[in-house]
């Protein structure tokens, strides 16, 4: 259960639970949350719930909805989340957190279209061309490894000299189809595997078969005519350490 | 025996992820039939592996029996029309096992699906399993989740760059299963050669960029199995919050024969054979 709590200059002065499918927001005594502000409109804002989400919306209010500092024209509210509304303030309290992804299995639920009328947001535009990709979920933050390689020989794609950043999931060298090797960017590390070819995937002279190879620092990769220097960087927590230490010298 | 105007290359890989202690997606491959599909089972105690075993296992033994018989050249349907007749088959089946076995009761599963055949591969979805094409080296979204997010998004509630802060990520509006009849998502594309088909559980979909969806499969093609292996580790590096499963097909130039070398017989044609211009370049 969702909680909204009211505070004026810092002074709670009441609480609602969001418990309807739609909750609105506005001077005009009709509204379930009624806010005596000569700052709000009639109707401000409003609270539509679907399912697990409570999405805020601006119901085009003359002086306009701010949420956590920043204007509002629609938002899912996440834990702890301000709405602003004139010289007051909403906190919406949840008990769900999104960071809760890892621990929820799927269910099923009725679609949205039979009830499409009653929460047709106002203003909304529903989407004219379907929307068929919805973005992934937000990663977990993990500290990649910064690396490269110096192409010292062969290889069509890239110029003998040139320094390659691995900045990407994977990076492959070769002839697709024919010799190719590809380097993976994992949290623990670059690792090269063989994909394909006759010839074999060497480290430092020695063939590493089809299991894949953690990269150090300075091995030399072959593959076919290719050669390549492989280089790590330190990584980048230890470089903030450096720059720490650097501050306490002063 | 397979006649097919285009060469089929196929993988599948499927794993638990690094926080599930269970695994309830299934998926196969047939090259022999040009058949791809993946699963992704809900349910108490063990029945969402139960269901999506039962619709992968039930539907491939449908859909080759359908094939042969289309092959044949005795069956009055296209693929789209008996893949239809299958995945509403199947949801019967599981609807009935989960009303029957004890423990399965409520059990349901996804099923995304692809039927290479000829020129063109058919293609049907329930849930949200989702299907992908690499062409050109770029990769296109083919199927339409069956998810309250996809539904929030199309009703404009939620713009669909917000769609990453929902909590309504795992609720899909669809699955086999669960009720008497489904509503199973159809259609047919024309296939080129170097075309890679992408099939996969919302365990990858969920976790990995598109952009990285794209660049593997791209980077990886001439090797399946390894593109496989490498989406379901990225998956895993992100999180891995859920089962990960993908499903492969590359389509390729047909294998050609090569053409028997018979040597010319009869003194004549070898001295012929000989004198010819070719014979002397050896």
């Amino acid at each position: 259960m969702a909680k909204l709590i009211l505070s004026l200059n810092g002074n709670v002065i009441n609480q609602f639970f969001i418990d309807k499918a739609s909750v609105t927001i506005g001077r005009d005594l009709g509204n379930e949350i009624v806010i005596d502000d000569p700052l709000l409109s009639r109707q401000h804002a409003r609270i539509v719930c679907i399912e697990k989400d409570h999405i805020v919306e601006d119901l085009q209010s003359s002086n306009g909805t701010r949420l956590n500092g920043s204007p509002l024209k629609r938002q899912i509210l996440q834990h702890s989340d301000v709405i602003e509304l004139g010289s007051h303030h909403l906190r919406y309290m949840s008990s769900r957190v999104a960071a809760d992804i890892e621990l929820e299995r799927t269910m099923i639920i009725k679609g949205l279209s039979h009830m499409a009328a009653e929460i047709a947001a106002e203003g909304a535009a529903p989407a004219t061309t379907p929307v068929t990709s919805v973005p992934v979920a937000r990663a977990t933050k993990t500290n990649l490894p910064e690396g490269s390689v110096k192409v010292l020989a062969g290889s069509g794609r890239h110029a003998e000299g040139e320094t390659i950043h691995l900045d990407r999931v994977v990076a492959t060298f070769g002839t697709p189809g024919e010799q190719l090797i590809v380097i993976a960017r994992r949290p623990q590390g670059y690792v090269l595997s063989h994909v394909e070819g006759a010839y074999p995937t060497r480290i430092n002279g020695q063939n590493i078969g089809s299991a894949p190879h953690l990269l150090r620092d300075g091995e030399l990769i072959e593959s076919a005519a290719l050669r390549l220097e492989f280089r790590l960087a330190p990584f980048q927590k230890n470089a903030q350490d450096s720059t720490d230490l650097s501050h306490k010298t002063h | 025996m397979n006649n097919e105007p285009f060469h089929l290359e196929l993988a599948c890989l499927t794993e638990s992820g690094r926080v599930r202690a269970r695994n309830e997606d299934t998926t196969a491959v047939d090259s022999d039939y040009g058949i791809a599909v993946v699963a992704d089972g809900m349910g108490g105690h063990r029945s969402g592996e139960v269901a999506s075993q039962m619709a992968v296992d039930f539907s491939l033994k449908r859909l080759r029996s359908k094939i042969i018989r289309l092959r044949d050249g005795i069956l009055n349907q296209t693929p789209i029309q008996f893949a239809n007749q299958i995945v509403g088959e199947t949801n019967q089946k599981i609807h009935l096992a989960a009303s029957q076995q004890t423990g399965c009761g409520g059990m349901g599963t996804t099923l995304a699906l692809a039927i290479f055949h000829g020129q063109k591969v058919a293609l049907a979805h329930v849930g949200d399993s989702r299907i992908y094409r690499l062409r050109a080296g770029k990769l296109q979204l083919l199927t339409r989740d069956d998810s309250l997010l996809c539904d929030q998004v199309e009703h404009g509630l939620i713009a669909a760059e917000d769609a990453a802060d929902s909590h309504n990520r795992n609720m899909v509006t669809q699955a086999l299963g669960i009720q008497a009849s489904v509503t199973v998502h159809l259609q047919e594309e024309d296939l080129l050669v170097g075309d890679v088909y992408l099939l996969c559980t919302d365990g990858l979909s969920d976790l990995v960029e598109e952009s990285d969806l794209e660049l593997i499969v791209d980077a990886l093609k001439t090797n399946l199995p390894m593109a496989a292996s490498h989406l379901v580790q990225l998956a895993n590096d992100n999180g891995g919050y859920d089962n990960i499963t993908v499903a492969l097909a590359r389509i390729c130039e047909p294998v050609v024969e090569p053409e028997p070398i018979v040597e010319p017989q009869g003194w004549l044609a070898r001295l012929l054979a000989w004198l010819s211009p070719k014979s002397a370049e050896k």
